[in-house]
């Protein structure tokens, strides 16, 4: 019996502020024929020579003044399904300051800078596939002053390196503003893997969470040697 | 706790989810919207034909978006993409390794590579025209996959199988055109991407996603 697919996933309308009703595609997703398979995973080896210190965004950078609120810690495994690491690949992360704002230009939320804080940091994963960064722990912010919504305090990851790619959220439990965040509700069932999990502390009274971050689906392409 | 969780050893993988609009700039580091050249200053570089890919990525309302991260993935001027597959390729060219990125601005983007070679066939795969492979990560969507083709193929372009999978009047929404031919600089395809809406460009999947 042979299945007969002949047209992919249909993109849910996605959740962010007006953006989402003018970008996601009204049609399916085109299934790649098999014979047309090999070139659309890229595989990465161009990446960033890292300074030291990038994984560390409590700081501008070593030696300058720590950042204003909740040092934390978050650290985990880049892993494929198979449970096999992810080595040598690029981890970045970025979020909000201590009051839910970005130092990104655009971010129009006219909470407080923090001249300490940029918010955004570089790694490695070693060859066990794990990454370490510091942060501050991210303010959650009215994204929708208009609906009165707010984005729960969350951080953005971006993996990059041979044929892995996926760009991902991590949340906090116990966040009030999750339950009306769409971008959180439409994950669905996969919500308790976008947990980081709170395992204790660290030296510092630092909050240590742990997070693996597991990459499936598309771009598995190389992963078999 | 996951339904996979009873019925597979896998590990469920995270949820792909936008990247919103504050990915750092400073993310961009090194010129890889210009894979002609390594380093500054060189006098040496890649083979083959030097092009400029000039690209509009529009929403709806046919505006462009901005703050789009774009990324390309194509093969080498002789068909060769980088990949494990390839490694020690005879063809493989040192100075092209065929990955760029990118973020949008307010005006068109200009990706400088070198035109891509067809891809031969092989291993039961078909051969294939010459084309680019353009993903796009934006605020409001998760990734977003297609191919870009070149106008100026057409007999490659006939015979391609991801071209020959689309109704004919979405592959032309695939293929870049030539607008200039100057003696002395890069030549120039436009195309114009369109997320949703009019003239919507065709996205691809597969089935593990």
């Amino acid at each position: 019996m042979s299945l007969i697919i002949d047209r992919g996933r249909l993109m849910l309308p996605g959740p962010t502020d007006g953006a989402a009703e003018r970008r996601v595609p009204s049609e399916r997703l085109h299934l790649i024929p098999e014979a047309a398979r090999r070139s659309f995973v890229p595989w990465i080896t161009d990446l960033p020579g890292l300074k030291l210190g990038e994984n560390d965004l409590t700081r501008i950078a070593p030696g300058r003044p720590q950042a204003e609120g909740e040092v934390i810690e978050i650290s985990g495994h880049v892993l494929d399904e198979f449970g096999r690491p992810v080595r040598n690949t690029l981890v970045e992360i970025w979020n909000a300051n201590k009051w839910g704002r970005y130092t990104h230009v655009k971010d129009p939320v006219r909470e407080r800078l923090d001249p300490n804080f940029l918010g955004f940091g570089r790694t490695m994963t070693d060859e066990a596939g794990r990454y370490r960064f510091r942060t501050i722990m991210p303010g959650s912010y009215l994204a929708r002053p208009d609906i009165d919504r707010w984005r729960p305090a969350h951080v953005h990851v971006s993996i990059r390196g041979g044929s892995a790619r996926l760009i991902a959220q991590m949340y906090f439990a116990g966040d009030p503003h999750l339950a009306r965040d769409p971008m959180f509700i439409l994950l669905g069932e996969a919500q308790p893997r976008h947990f980081g999990n709170l395992t204790g502390q660290g030296p510092s009274g630092e909050a240590l969470y742990n997070w693996d971050i597991v990459i499936g689906g598309r771009n598995t392409a190389y992963f078999e040697s | 706790m996951s339904e996979a969780s009873v019925t597979t050893n896998r590990l469920a993988p995270l949820a792909e989810d936008t990247v919103g609009p504050y990915y750092p700039y400073s993310f961009i580091d090194g010129d890889r919207s210009d894979l002609t050249r390594l380093h500054y200053g060189l006098s040496v570089g890649p083979q083959g034909q030097q092009i400029i890919l000039r690209g509009r990525l529009l929403d709806s309302d046919g505006a462009i978006v901005d703050d789009a991260l774009v990324e390309f993935w194509q093969a080498n001027a002789a068909g060769i993409l980088r990949t494990p597959d390839n490694d020690g390729h005879p063809l493989l060219d040192p100075f092209f390794d065929g990955f760029g990125r990118l973020i949008t601005t307010t005006e068109p983007f200009a990706f400088r590579t070198i035109k891509p070679g067809a891809l031969p066939a092989e291993g039961g795969m078909a051969a294939r025209a010459p084309h680019i492979t353009v993903t796009m990560f934006s605020d409001g969507i998760t990734r977003l996959v297609t191919q870009i083709f070149f106008d100026d193929e057409p007999e490659a372009n006939a015979q391609d199988p991801l071209l020959a999978s689309l109704p004919g009047e979405l592959r032309e929404r695939l293929i870049a055109r030539r607008i200039e031919t100057p003696a002395d600089g890069p030549a120039v395809y436009e195309i114009a991407i369109v997320m949703r809406g009019p003239g919507e460009t065709p996205f691809f999947d597969d089935l593990s996603s």
